[in-house]
């Protein structure tokens, strides 16, 4: 059972070539980790699979559905995907709080308002965040930050759900720690993931499935 | 999915940009169109004659001696007015920023002068104070003994009230980067022995170069485009500017509709050349050095200087406020327009509030005023609403042509007011909407002529917003629209206040664009002001004046937290 | 868009407060209207004159204000509306704009077919005639119209004058002695008003190119020459040459009467001298449009300006009158003398007004300084 399948997808920017006929499949539950250095194309790869970028040509499906097909025109708009996505830079909204931050994807969903309360902390009591909900995140430390963002992309329960960089913003003692509760998440949940990271040392605890791309140019891929 | 939905589906996304270009195409092109067609008419465009002959006539026409008197004086009073407004702005805005000069709010004020004093009123007031027999400067020379006479009708006295009318603009456009030059590298010249004044010269003033430069500019094209001024001070001695000069045209009964227009492209095409110099030079100069991190400027001790320099702002606050609002109340109190002698102006028993009375009951005042505030704030609304749509489909979208968006949206800049009047007017005679005699005329006008102030700090806000933000909405399955709505209005509703109170201030402020638009029942302030000094009413336009920069300052000062203005002063 | 747009009548409300003196100065006969409350019909009587008969009255009444595009200024005009509107009972919505953009305004209307004047008050007969051949008037001719002059009235009764403003020399008294003043427009050359005369510039409107014509055409152009030595201050308007005057910028000026003693009414040091070598004057053309949406109501508007009454209020802004019969003006208690005793010389009736106006209207921007001065050749 594949969750993800990317077949032959090129990324283009101008004239620049960011990723050239890549094409891998995840199964359902596992975690992927795109590795390689900066500039290589992963971020485009994830942005792809999000729908934030249109790749110039290739297909991706998703739990068997399409979402993406360059030669059929296909182009499932972002909202409609079901994914979900922790930023880099986490990207949790100053002017709400926590609980708003973690309840917009089910409000989008135009779900009661009773079951985005009991979904809300559940997914906060998951991420250890069961006491913050009515807090502004200014205040927020950065892990604590990480943990939002991660609340917010699992409580909508996506089909897939993508981690851009999410530790390198970390120190590194609270990077291992993330780690491993992020694949422990990810494994309770029963989630399919992609995961990417600049550095090889990451890979070692969480990846049971690892891609190294190399920058286009080099002919590599 | 089918190609067919999918071709209907693009067209659909595209439909936004499709209307805006509609938009800013009726609100930019066809004005600018519009005035090109009747530059080559033979008849005056209007309902139903837009037809008629070309000929090239109109130009040939430009080719008289009134036209390069009027193109000498406009370079010669926007060259000096530019210096003075330079000198002035520079100095300030080196001493708020780098030196202990006590009294700092003085200085700060400067800032905002010209949100609440208008050109118009300036030049009003100036005309009060230094005509050269009766005004209140000269009776009091006179009475002193002192045999010399200020005359502000002449090409010194448009310079003169140029320069302190436009030096805040110098003010506001070289502070921040005076503030902002990382002091390593005046540090750096310190170490290796220069003095405090050669580093001034050698370091600090290079750095801030490329701010001054489009200052220099700004305050030209500012300059050379201001119709009031020359309209008030030049007539007398019969010293005319290409604005001033159009506006004669388009009165000449039967008006000269193609020449006014000829004069236009003109000046058009002049002003056009200034902004893309501007362009060119900034593009080329990148302000590496300035960033945006918060570093503690090194204040120079300016020592003895010091009061000196205090002096310095004090006498300009005194010549940019004080003494012209001190003029134009006392026209306004005076129950007796004339003034014998110097004794006369401090004679209390002369006052009454009679004059205030009249203009408050005055109908025309208070049109005027319900007029400036329904069209300042329509502008504002629709002006915001649109620069916002505009602004988030340049930043936001990915759809082609959303460059020439923002290209549409800064070309304003480079278009008189004055000439931007003329050509909404023969816009709105040729479109089939019956809008001429309406203020919704106005507030087009307005929100056209003010598109690069509001668009632009629109953007500057959206450059300024993390993209992640709004995207990881869209992860989370919210539309571009609701997302728009939730996350990005929020993020910059502090810009897009500031953008519209702008607008606000500077829709209430304007006169050039609106002095072919408007109706009998539809004056605004400014136009009521102009309509009383040209009917010779002065103290009824003197109490207007006063009133109507009540007004303007009163919205400036509730304004200050989001207009920046209280980092400037605050600091 | 009704929310745009204020009504004009409340402009001409408010300012009938302002303007009762005058008003009531005007119409000082006995008022017989019809209809009105009491739902009889009757004709409109005035001062003896009937200005309306039952049935085009009681139509005016229905129709209840007329729209009147004018280029008089604002003061005077005002006066005049108010004390129509207290003898009928009609309003006035008043739009009131210099010669030129009216003009431009009316006829571009009218080729749009939006014209919203149903009467036209407007200066230059070149003006008026251009409407006719527009086709803007609609001919009507008002009772009373044989008590006007010919030459004052246009062609199959299209439009008449219904004043004639004319231009003299004011002063203040406070810088200059009645004894001093000057009574000649050669006075005016005396060294002694170097620099201290006002005068609105010949642009203005129709008023002061047949101000400037006269001068021209009575004294030479070496007349506009030594004028233009004395460096007079020059404005935009005939009404900001009181001001001047009022303030004392200016010493002396050429001034509208009417204006200027409006201004003395209101307490400022004014003073007007009527030139004994001639009254450069002019006409303010009338005349109904064809357009017009509310005739009757302009008819009776039309019909009063006609009238005993009408001319009175015309003479009590300090215009004179059109008709023979009716008094000189009278302003701040100032009377002038009758229409006949005066030396008012009619600018417009020359034909020189027309075809010499582009050639010598240059000459005038010339010769005053507005471009640059060219060689001495002309000058002899």
């Amino acid at each position: 059972m594949t969750a993800i399948r990317i077949e032959n997808v090129t990324v283009r920017y101008g004239t620049v070539t960011a990723v050239r006929g890549l094409s891998l499949d995840v199964a359902r539950g596992e975690m992927l980790v795109l590795l390689g250095p900066s500039g290589c194309g992963k971020t485009s790869v994830m942005r792809g699979i999000a729908g934030l970028e249109t790749p110039a040509a290739g297909r991706i499906t998703l739990a068997d559905t399409v979402v993406f097909d360059a030669g059929r025109g296909i182009d499932v708009p972002v909202h409609r995907r079901g994914v979900g996505m922790v930023f880099q830079s986490y990207a949790i909204w100053p002017h709400k709080t926590v609980f708003q931050n973690v309840a917009f994807p089910l409000r989008m969903q135009r779900l009661p308002r009773k079951e985005i309360r009991a979904r809300v902390a559940e997914a906060l009591e998951l991420v250890g965040l069961a006491d913050f909900g009515s807090r502004g995140v200014s205040l927020l430390s950065g892990g604590q930050m990480q943990r939002v963002a991660l609340a917010r992309s699992v409580v909508m329960r996506p089909r897939v759900l993508l981690l851009d960089e999410p530790l390198s913003n970390l120190d590194a003692k609270l990077r291992d720690r993330l780690r491993f509760e992020l694949r422990e998440i990810q494994q309770h949940l029963g989630l399919t993931a992609a995961s990417l990271t600049g550095g090889a040392r990451v890979s070692v605890g969480i990846a049971p499935a690892a891609v190294h791309l190399l920058p286009a140019g080099d002919g590599a891929a | 999915m089918t190609g067919g939905t999918a071709l209907g589906a693009r067209a659909v996304r595209r439909l936004p940009l499709w209307l805006l270009l509609g938009l800013l195409g009726v609100l930019v092109i066809l004005p600018i169109g519009m005035l090109l067609y009747a530059s080559v008419l033979e008849v005056e465009p209007g309902p139903g004659s837009f037809g008629g002959g070309l000929t090239l006539e109109n130009y040939r026409e430009l080719l008289t001696p009134a036209t390069y008197l009027a193109l000498w004086n406009s370079l010669v009073v926007a060259v000096g007015g530019t210096v003075v407004a330079l000198v002035l702005g520079l100095s300030l805005a080196w001493l708020a920023a780098r030196t202990d000069v006590p009294a700092r709010w003085l200085v700060q004020l400067a800032g905002i002068v010209p949100l609440f004093v208008s050109s118009m009123v300036g030049a009003l007031a100036w005309s009060l104070l230094a005509s050269p027999r009766q005004g209140y400067l000269n009776l009091i020379l006179r009475d002193l003994g002192i045999p010399f006479t200020i005359n502000v009708y002449t090409i010194g006295g448009l310079v003169f009230v140029f320069g302190i009318y436009y030096a805040p603009y110098v003010f506001l456009l070289t502070y921040s980067g005076l503030t902002l030059i990382n002091p390593e590298l005046e540090e750096a010249a310190r170490v290796h022995c220069a003095s405090d004044r050669r580093v001034a010269t050698q370091v600090t003033f290079p750095l801030v170069s490329p701010a001054l430069l489009g200052a220099t500019l700004l305050t030209f094209a500012l300059i050379i485009e201001n119709f009031p001024v020359p309209a008030l001070l030049g007539t007398p001695s019969g010293l005319e500017t290409l604005p001033s000069l159009i506006y004669r045209l388009m009165n000449l009964a039967p008006p000269d509709a193609n020449g006014a227009a000829a004069l236009g492209t003109f000046l058009l095409v002049t002003l056009m050349l200034v902004v893309f110099a501007q362009r060119r030079m900034l593009g080329r100069r990148e302000y590496t050095t300035v960033t945006g991190k918060g570093f503690r400027p090194r204040q120079i001790r300016l020592g003895r200087l010091r009061w000196p320099a205090v002096a310095f702002c004090v006498t300009y606050v005194v010549t940019a406020i004080v003494l012209p609002f001190g003029a134009l109340l006392e026209l306004s109190l005076r129950e007796n327009v004339y003034v014998g002698g110097a004794a006369d102006l401090f004679d209390v028993s002369a006052f009454g509030l009679e004059g205030f009375q009249v203009v408050l009951g005055d109908i025309s005042f208070r049109i005027g005023l319900y007029n400036s505030l329904v069209a300042g704030l329509l502008a504002a609304i629709l002006g915001g609403a649109l620069h916002f749509v505009m602004a988030l489909v340049v930043h936001r979208s990915k759809l082609r042509g959303r460059n020439l968006i923002a290209y549409l949206g800064m070309m304003p800049v480079a278009i008189p007011a004055i000439v931007l009047g003329l050509g909404f007017l023969w816009t709105w005679y040729l479109l089939p909407v019956p809008l001429y005699g309406t203020l919704l005329i106005l507030v087009l006008a307005y929100v056209a002529r003010f598109t690069p102030q509001s668009f632009g700090s629109i953007s500057n806000s959206f450059r300024q917003i993390r993209s992640d933000l709004e995207e990881s909405a869209l992860v989370s399955g919210a539309g571009r629209s609701r997302t728009s709505l939730e996350i990005t209005v929020p993020l910059i509703r502090s810009s897009i206040v500031s953008a519209m109170l702008l607008l606000l201030i500077f829709s209430i402020r304007e006169l050039s664009a609106v002095i072919f638009l408007f109706t009998s029942d539809t004056r605004v302030l400014s136009v009521v002001i102009f309509d009383f000094w040209e009917s010779g009413v002065f103290d009824r336009a003197a109490a207007v004046s006063v009133l109507y920069s009540v007004v303007l300052a009163a919205i400036a000062l509730f304004s200050r937290r989001w207009l920046g203005v209280r980092d400037l002063s605050g600091r | 868009m009704s929310l745009l747009r204020r009504p004009v009548r409340e402009i001409c409300g408010a300012a009938i407060a302002g303007a009762v003196l005058v008003a009531s100065a005007c119409s000082g006969g006995d008022i017989m209207r019809g209809g009105g409350g009491s739902g009889e019909e009757g004709p409109l009587v005035v001062d003896g004159e009937q200005i309306a008969d039952a049935k085009l009255y009681g139509a005016a009444q229905e129709e209840g204000s007329l729209t009147l595009y004018t280029a008089l200024s604002t003061t005077r005009e005002l006066a005049i509306d108010a004390a129509f509107e207290k003898d009928t009972g009609l309003t006035i919505n008043m739009v009131r704009l210099p010669g030129g953009r009216l003009y431009s305004r009316v006829v571009s209307e009218h080729k749009s077919g939006k014209l919203r004047a149903d009467v036209i008050r407007q200066t230059d007969r070149g003006l008026a005639d251009s409407y006719l051949e527009e086709g803007v008037w609609q001919p009507y001719c008002a009772p009373f119209l044989e008590k006007v002059e010919e030459k004052l009235k246009g062609p199959d009764c299209n439009f008449w004058a219904s004043q004639t403003p004319f231009y003299a020399l004011g002063y203040n008294t406070e810088l200059v002695k009645e004894s001093e003043a000057p009574r000649t427009w050669d006075d005016l050359l005396d060294p002694q008003w170097k620099g201290k005369i006002g005068m609105a510039y010949i642009g203005a409107g129709g008023s002061t190119w047949a101000r400037d014509l006269f001068l021209r055409k009575e004294k030479g152009l070496e007349y506009w020459k030594r004028l233009a030595a004395q460096k007079p201050v020059i404005t935009g308007s005939a009404g900001s040459v009181t001001e001047l005057n009022a303030r004392g910028e200016v010493p002396v000026a050429v001034v509208l009467p009417g204006t200027q003693l409006l201004a003395k009414d209101e307490g400022a040091p004014l003073a007007v001298t009527l030139p004994e070598d001639g009254l450069p004057s002019y006409a303010q053309w009338l005349g109904l449009t064809a357009e017009a949406s509310n005739p009757n109501a302009a008819k009776v508007f039309l019909n009063w300006s006609a009238s005993r009454t009408g001319q009175t209020a015309v003479a009590a802004v300090g215009d004179y009158p059109v008709r023979s019969d009716a008094p000189g003006p009278k302003v701040a208690g100032v009377q002038f003398p009758a229409r006949d005793e005066v030396n008012l010389i009619d600018a417009e009736s020359w034909d020189d007004y027309a075809s010499k106006r582009e050639q010598w209207m240059d000459q005038w921007l010339n010769v005053f300084g507005y471009t640059p001065k060219e060689g001495e050749e002309e000058g002899g």
